[in-house]
Order: C-alpha cells, then sequence, then structure tokens
C-alpha cells in the first residue's frame, strides 16, 4: 500500500513539473511576461527596472529556474489589485469554496444516488423512465440560468432565501463554516445545490448504469439462491460493487465541482476561490490567475491520488495488485 | 402427499416473451425427486435444463416468467408463493449451485462475510456460531487453513477452490435439495471429479437430495441414480441411470450415448447427432427432435406424449428403440 | 442508408431532429424573421425599456417576449444571439474535429512512442474540466469571438482524437490491415481509405453531442463576461445581461433566452444520444 501511495506520489511530481514548463512556456508565448509582473499603466522606465529586477533580460532557464523556485517557496506575485500575496488571497478564500462543493456533493450523491439504483433495478418501469429523462434535462439545462431562476423563484418571489452571500459562519469541531448556523445554510442552500445540479444527473446516469450491470451478474443471483432479501442484496452486494466506479468517478468530478464553482459564486457573490479568480480574469490581475492555475493543475493531481487510493480500499483486487508491485 | 417425494413438478412452462413470439425455454416438464435422490438432467446448451432449475427456485429474471404448472415442494406449490415465502425456501430448504465459480461470488467481499450472510439469512445466530459453522463446512468441503481463508477475496482462489466454496456455502444450510446447474463444467477434469465425489458423499451425509444438471452424459452417469434427458424445452426420456445408459429408448439419448467419448472406439472419429436445435419461439408441430432424427417418419409430425414403459421409465417417442427391453 | 430509416421509425430522433432543424433556420434567417433588428441603434429607443411580454413598442411592434432594459425586443435578440452561439459552437467543433482526426489517426497508424506521447497529452488535457481550461484559455487570449472559437477548439480536440484513435486501432488489429500495409500503398491512402472510414460513426455522435457541449460552454463563458463581445452578444451574453434585472421582477429578459439554450441543448443532446443507439444498439440502455 506505501509503495503504491509513494509510486503515484511521483508521478504526480512529474506532472506537476511538466505542467508549471506548460504554465511558464505560455505565460511566456502569450505577450510579454512583464504585463504578468507590474501595472498594465505603469510608466516605461519603471517597466525597465522591472525587468530587470525579475531577470527577464536574463537567459530564458534561468528566468524557468527562478520561476520554478519563487513557486515552490509560494511566491507567486503579489495582485494588482489587492497589493497583497496571491497564494494569500486563495488561501482566504479556499474554505468558503470548499465548503460549496463539499455540500454540493453531499446533495448529488445524496439524490443521485438512489435514484440511480431505482431506475436501474426497474429499467423498464414508468418511474425509471422518468427519472432518465429528468437526467437529461438535468445535463442539458445551463447551470447557471438555472441558478438565475432559483434566484427569481426562491429570493424574488417567494422570499424565502437570500440573494447573495456567505452569511454567518460558526466554528465547529474546529472546522469554520456556515453549515453550522441557520443564517449560513440559508446561503448555502441555493448556491449547493444549483452546483450540485449537474453532478446529479451524472450520479443517477453511473449508478443506473452500474446497477444494470451488477444485477445481471451470477454472484448476485446466487446471493439470491442464498435466500437473501432483496433489501440485504442491495446494501451487501449490489451498493459495493457500483460504489467503485462511482466513487471514481465523483472524486474526479470533485474537481470539475471546484472549477464550476467559479460560475456558482459569480452568480451568487460566494465569496469563494471563483469569485476571486473571475474578477482576477476581469481585471487583469494576472498573479492571480497564474496561481490559481497552478493551484487547480496540484488540486487535480492530488485529487486524482486520493481517488486510486480510496479504488484500492474499495477494490480488493487492485489493493494486491499495488501490494505485490 | 406420498411419503418420500420431495419435489414434484407437474407441467411446468416457463416463457420469455420476444418480439417473435413467446420464447418457451420449458414446456410441460413433470419432474419428480425423492428424498435423499440424485437426478441428473441432460441436454444441449439451450436445452432448457438451466431454465428449469432456475424455474424451481424462483428465479427467473425478468422478463421471463412460469406461466403454467405446479413446482410441489414437501407440499406446498411454490408457484403461489410470495417473494418472502421464496426467501424463507431459497438456501434453507433448496439451495443451488451454478456454472461458473469465477463469477458466482462478489468479488469485492470477503469469502466468509459471503458464507455467514447464507446462515444469517434463515437463522437467528451469532456471528461467532456462525463463523464456527463455516470453518467446519469448509473443512468438509476440503479447503486447507479455513482460518486465513475466511478472510481471502475470491479471486484469491482457484476455479476448483471457489467452486467449493459455493458448494459449502449451498450446503450449510443442510438444504433438502440442491440444485446444482453444471458446477463441474468449467472446472479441470481431476478437479471435477473430486468435487463430483465430495458432492455425493456430502449430500449422504445430510440425506439431501440433487437435481445435477449437465450436458455430460458421463459426469451424469457417475453420481446420478435417475436421468431425465431434456431435448428443446422438453423431458424426452427418463429412467434409472443404468438402465437409461445401456438400452436408451429415445434416438436422442442414444444419440448421446454414441456421442460420448468413453463409447468410441480407438482411433474413430466422435460421432455427433447432425443439425442443432429447433428455434424455441418458434417449434415445429410434431416431435421437436425428428428433423435431426434417423428414426423420423409420417408418424412424428404429431407430438408424442411422454408414456411410461415401465415404472421407473418413460419416452416421448412413436418409435422407441429397444422395444424389446 | 440503415440510420435515415431509424430515425424515422423513432419518434423521439424525429422531433429532436425537427427541433433542430428548426431552430437551425431560426437562426440563419435570424434577420428575415425578426421582428426588428435589436442592433439597430436608430429603431432601438430606450422609451421601449422592460416591457412586459405582449407589450407594444413605440413603433407598434408587439414584443412578444418583451423588451430589455434598452429596449431591445427580446425575440429579435435572441433569434441574433442563436445566429452568434451556433457560429460558435459549430467553427469550433469543425476545428476541434479537424485537429482531432489527425492527431488520432497519426497516432493509431504510427503507434509506438508518438502514439503515447500524444495520448499522454490527451490524458492530462482531458484530466481538466472544459469549463476551466477554456475560462484559463481566455484570461489569456483576451476577449472576441475568434478567441472563444480558438479556446472552444482547443479544449475539444483531445477527446475527438482520443475516439478517432479508439475507432482506428479496432480497424488496425484486423487481419487484413496487415496486407494493407504490405501493398505499398501510401501511408496518407491507407490512413484516410481504411482507418477513417471505421471511426466516422462514432465521430458523427460525438461531435453532436459536443456541439451541444460548447454551446453550453460559450453560454457561461459569455455570461461571466470572458466570452463574446457585447457587440456580437450570443444567448450567454442575453441571460447575463437580464441578471441586472432579476431583482426589480424583469424576469423575461433572462428566462427566454434561457429557455431557448435549454430547449437547443437538450435537443442537440436528446438527438445524440439517439443517434448512438441507432449506430450502435448495444450501448443502448
Amino acid at each position: 500500500m506505501f509503495a503504491f501511495v509513494l509510486r503515484r506520489g511521483m508521478q504526480s511530481v512529474v506532472v506537476l513539473f511538466v505542467m508549471s514548463l506548460i504554465v511558464f512556456s505560455m505565460i511566456n508565448l502569450v505577450g510579454d511576461p512583464v504585463d504578468m509582473l507590474v501595472n498594465p499603466e505603469s510608466l516605461p522606465d519603471e517597466i525597465e527596472r522591472v525587468r530587470r529586477d525579475f531577470g527577464l533580460d536574463q537567459p530564458v532557464y534561468v528566468q524557468y529556474w527562478k520561476f520554478l523556485t519563487g513557486a515552490l517557496s509560494g511566491d507567486l506575485g503579489n495582485s494588482f489589485v489587492f497589493g497583497r500575496p496571491a497564494l494569500t488571497l486563495m488561501a482566504e478564500r479556499f474554505p468558503a469554496t470548499l465548503e460549496l462543493a463539499i455540500c454540493a456533493l453531499i446533495i448529488a450523491v445524496t439524490i443521485g444516488l438512489p435514484l440511480g439504483v431505482y431506475a436501474g433495478l426497474r429499467p423498464d418501469g414508468l418511474g425509471a423512465r422518468f427519472i432518465m429523462g429528468l437526467s437529461v434535462l438535468g445535463i442539458s439545462i445551463p447551470t447557471f440560468w438555472l441558478g438565475l431562476m432559483m434566484i427569481i423563484v426562491f429570493s424574488v418571489i417567494l422570499g424565502w432565501l437570500p440573494v447573495s452571500g456567505r452569511g454567518e459562519t460558526a466554528v465547529f469541531l474546529g472546522i469554520e463554516s456556515s453549515m453550522f448556523t441557520l443564517d449560513g445554510l440559508k446561503h448555502l442552500a441555493m448556491p449547493a445545490t444549483n452546483l450540485a445540479l449537474f453532478k446529479i444527473a451524472m450520479v443517477m446516469r453511473l449508478a443506473r448504469a452500474g446497477t444494470n450491470e451488477v444485477m445481471a451478474q451470477d454472484f448476485i443471483r446466487f446471493a439470491r439462491a442464498k435466500g437473501l432479501s432483496s433489501r440485504r442484496i442491495v446494501r451487501a452486494h449490489l451498493m459495493p460493487n457500483i460504489l467503485i466506479p462511482i466513487v471514481t468517478v465523483v472524486g474526479i468530478e470533485f474537481g470539475t465541482l471546484i472549477a464550476f464553482a467559479t460560475v456558482t459564486e459569480s452568480i451568487f457573490a460566494w465569496p469563494g476561490l471563483g469569485k476571486l479568480v473571475i474578477d482576477a480574469i476581469v481585471n487583469l490581475d494576472r498573479p492571480i490567475v497564474v496561481a490559481y492555475l497552478l493551484f487547480v493543475v496540484a488540486l487535480f493531481l492530488v485529487l486524482n491520488l486520493v481517488v486510486d487510493i480510496i479504488y484500492a480500499v474499495l477494490d480488493p483486487r487492485v489493493r494486491l495488485q499495488g501490494d505485490e508491485e | 402427499m406420498t411419503g418420500n417425494k420431495l419435489l414434484s413438478i407437474q407441467g411446468l412452462t416457463t416463457e420469455f416473451p420476444t418480439p417473435q413470439g413467446p420464447l418457451v425455454a420449458v414446456n410441460g416438464v413433470d419432474l419428480e425427486v425423492a428424498r435423499g435422490e440424485v437426478l441428473g438432467i441432460v441436454g444441449e446448451s439451450g436445452s432448457g435444463k438451466t431454465v428449469l432449475g432456475l424455474s424451481a427456485m424462483g428465479l427467473v429474471g425478468l422478463p421471463g416468467k412460469v406461466t403454467a404448472g405446479r413446482i410441489l415442494f414437501d407440499g406446498q406449490d411454490l408457484t403461489r408463493h410470495t417473494e418472502a415465502q421464496w426467501q424463507a425456501i431459497r438456501g434453507k430448504r433448496i439451495a443451488m449451485v451454478f456454472q461458473d465459480p469465477t463469477t458466482s461470488l462478489n468479488p469485492v467481499q470477503r469469502i466468509g462475510a459471503q458464507m455467514i450472510e447464507a446462515l444469517q439469512a434463515h437463522r437467528d445466530i451469532s456471528k461467532d456460531a456462525a463463523k464456527r459453522m463455516v470453518l467446519e463446512a469448509m473443512v468438509r468441503v476440503g479447503i486447507n487453513s479455513p482460518k486465513e481463508r475466511l478472510l481471502a477475496y475470491p479471486h484469491q482462489f482457484s476455479g476448483g477452490m471457489r467452486q467449493r466454496v459455493v458448494i459449502a456455502t449451498a450446503l450449510l444450510n443442510e438444504p433438502d435439495l440442491i440444485i446444482a446447474d453444471e458446477p463441474t463444467t468449467a472446472l479441470d477434469v481431476t478437479v471435477q471429479s473430486q468435487i463430483l465425489r465430495d458432492v455425493r458423499r456430502l449430500c449422504q451425509d445430510t440425506g439431501t437430495a440433487i437435481i445435477w444438471v449437465s450436458h455430460d452424459l458421463g459426469v451424469v452417469a457417475q453420481i446420478a441414480h435417475r436421468v431425465a434427458v431434456m431435448y428443446a424445452g422438453r423431458i424426452v426420456e427418463q429412467g434409472m441411470t443404468n438402465r437409461l445408459l445401456k438400452t436408451p429408448s429415445h434416438p436422442y439419448t442414444a444419440g448421446l450415448i454414441a456421442s460420448m467419448p468413453a463409447n468410441a472406439e480407438r482411433g474413430e472419429r466422435l460421432r455427433s447427432i447432425p443439425g442443432g436445435l429447433p428455434q424455441l419461439s418458434n417449434l415445429p408441430v410434431g416431435c421437436a427432435f425428428a428433423p435431426r432424427c434417423p428414426q423420423a417418419s409420417a408418424a412424428c409430425e404429431v407430438l408424442p406424449e411422454l408414456t411410461s414403459t415401465s415404472a421407473e421409465h418413460a419416452v416421448r417417442c412413436v418409435s422407441p428403440l429397444n422395444e424389446a427391453a | 442508408m440503415i440510420a435515415l430509416s431509424a430515425i424515422r421509425t423513432r419518434p423521439t430522433s424525429y422531433v429532436s431532429g425537427l427541433l433542430i432543424a428548426i431552430i437551425a433556420i431560426a437562426a440563419v434567417f435570424a434577420p428575415l424573421i425578426a421582428p426588428t433588428d435589436p442592433y439597430a441603434l436608430a429603431t432601438v429607443s430606450i422609451l421601449d425599456g422592460r416591457l412586459a411580454p405582449g407589450g407594444e413598442m413605440l413603433d407598434g411592434t408587439i414584443a412578444w417576449l418583451g423588451t430589455d432594459g434598452a429596449g431591445r425586443d427580446v425575440l429579435s435578440a435572441i433569434l441574433y444571439g442563436l445566429r452568434t452561439s451556433l457560429t460558435v459552437a459549430i467553427s469550433s467543433a469543425a476545428i476541434a474535429l479537424t485537429i482531432g482526426l489527425i492527431v488520432g489517426l497519426t497516432a493509431a497508424f504510427y503507434g509506438g512512442r508518438l502514439d503515447t506521447i500524444l495520448m499522454r497529452v490527451v490524458d492530462i488535457q482531458l484530466s481538466f474540466p472544459a469549463i476551466l481550461v477554456a475560462l484559463v484559455l481566455l484570461a489569456l487570449l483576451g476577449k472576441g469571438i475568434d478567441k472563444v472559437i480558438i479556446a472552444l477548439a482547443i479544449v475539444q480536440w483531445a477527446l475527438y482524437a482520443r475516439t478517432v484513435r479508439a475507432a482506428a486501432m479496432v480497424e488496425r488489429r484486423k487481419e487484413y490491415f496487415e496486407a494493407v500495409t504490405c501493398l505499398e500503398l501510401s501511408n496518407t491512402r491507407i490512413i484516410w481509405r481504411h482507418l477513417l472510414p471505421n471511426s466516422v460513426s462514432s465521430l458523427i455522435v460525438l461531435a453532436t453531442l459536443q456541439t451541444a457541449h460548447s454551446i453550453s460552454i460559450e453560454a457561461t463563458l459569455s455570461f461571466l463576461g470572458v466570452g463574446v463581445p457585447i457587440t456580437e452578444p450570443s444567448l450567454g451574453s442575453l441571460i447575463a445581461n437580464g441578471f441586472d434585472y432579476i431583482l426589480s421582477g424583469a424576469y423575461w429578459i433572462t428566462f427566454f433566452p434561457g429557455a431557448m439554450l435549454l430547449a437547443t441543448v437538450a435537443a442537440i443532446n436528446i438527438f445524440g444520444d439517439q443517434l448512438r443507439e441507432i449506430i450502435n444498439p448495444r450501448l443502448a440502455k
């Protein structure tokens, strides 16, 4: 197990290194890198000074080395807008995004999994057809537009939920989150549901496909021949088998939740990472954009690693292979 | 009910709807099994023998359905059973073993858990007590160091070992009847005969009756007291094993015997029955075997009844062989 | 054509196909169909602003779906917006398809290390969500329809490449392929005559579903303000435009463009699903 994790960790470092190369060359390809480091309104002699200060007059490999060592020591430059280190800003905003994404994930799984399994157990039933129709709608509906419609219905017309912001937070078990106050939950409800929507359809489809496949297996027939109840078969034999692919996909999709949070956060003015980066793009605050990019790459690598580990824990066949190597 | 008749199947018909009309997999089958008796059912793949076994377990998968007939088990008509009543019978009084041991066990659950649940489905028993019984059962089917094996996953077992586990699981609750659907077909010849011997011994110990389904007359000859030969969903001949093998009455039985490797002269090519099974959704009006039968005549255009020739023997043919016997 | 007759016998595919045709015609002939030209500065009047659906504008035209804050007829704006949305989606799909075809066929034909490297690049790109890659690309490229098309093409090419390669590999493994390569035909000819045709059916399905996907992504990007410029609004920009009026209750400025977007994307998605089932019935259910 340890060797398995170590090997995958090494692979991630290699990919991260390659990605830093790509990011670096992308910055250098698209316009003058000085633009990344100074305010666009700077005077020419100031630009020259910065160019020298940052060693941009030196050969490319020297520049890359500096970029790399800077990035490794957590220095990705200061935000033009806020005048503070990009990484610090991101670290401040990250908890809000994480909270949003986790809530969305919980909603997606608790709604999508039972519906998908139900549709898979009775594939020809009316209920299953209805559920699958909903999932096509769920995949096609533009999330941001649905967010606006939710605001119209629940805030403007019904007046139940607040339009924007994060609301009160409270500390519980050392975690500060708006999940622990009523006001916070009210603020969380719409953005989290909105973000979850796309994933509900996905979890549903995965669960249905998995259920169809597993229920046709011999071991399910043998389990029935043992006289097990349907409930027991679903819980002990169906679930563990369909959870393997679902956990993998949902885990990888957790990254896309963070990515899609940019949209949701913009609609509901949620003070998270996504809103920060969208504002940065609009304001040409490039250090933040670069920092966000590297952060996302790192996040995806970590997620892939975590998913592989969970996968190995769930599926004994994979675990064994990992041990043997 | 007559004393030692354990199972009595009467006019059992199982159909699968298809766009071309119903596919009759089991077509008016009558069978009886006495307590402790071993009945062999022989037929080519597609003859309906597997569906017959599943029907007797109430495990015919949708859209298939038992459309006529009765399954009298110990005096109760199982075809009238609700799913809950079936569950009380399955694994407790009738057990089933499937053909492919590699797919009969849940790949992500430990062997021990899969055996223990078979016990706990039918009796109120502590986990420790169940574990003890499972260990004993594993020893009985010849699994070495059962304690460690209990915690293993199916993929860590060989095919023969897995089938031993499956058989041990099926016998855990000391059922009155075990339906074995080609349990040795997927195994090596040496393992095959060991398992055959073991099953016979174990069932003798507990007084369990066996329905042994196989395409291989040779295997059935080794284990069965009586044999029923199935063709295109119908029983075409049944009788005591020795009598049937020595003096078959139905031309199809004779063909099966002639094609057994053991009956071939050295150097001679194996004989096979020309032609293939008719379409089950479009059976000929008369005898289904007539198109392949060397003895076929105009009289075969009418479907013959399964007629008794003696107390222990019946055949479905207008001109049976070995009349004198 | 088996596929065509199969479409006729499936009501779902028939209806969704018809809907796509209507939407496409509406977009192409928008200047002829639209009641007003929403971008002719001379005729648009701020006095017509925020008319509810069915209201009458100053020049007597009925605004069936209402007007926006600047007094533009929403129905007309939708028809014009549809043009932009479809133009972006289809041209980016065409570019991505071309790149994907070349890369996929090259990888499948030459195999070996080249194949490994190309597919590794594809894997890495596909491990990032499309919306994110597009967002970052646009942050670096800047605004403009051409930039959006480029960004969407870059986002999509990898998927086409992987699909083409997978289909071509199936063909490559067949026995006749060895015979073909022995004939000393030119490489290009082998690729075009033997590897390409086998991947066409899966490509059609993929291109259909991807078009729906890129319409969504473009709308999202434009909504976030990093997509197409205000001068050529797409459905996404129209929705963003209506965002400012939501709290004042003028729901129609966002609702109708969104409903149009939903109808378009859903119709293409359903049609694509049906196509997949027709072309590869094994995947159905």
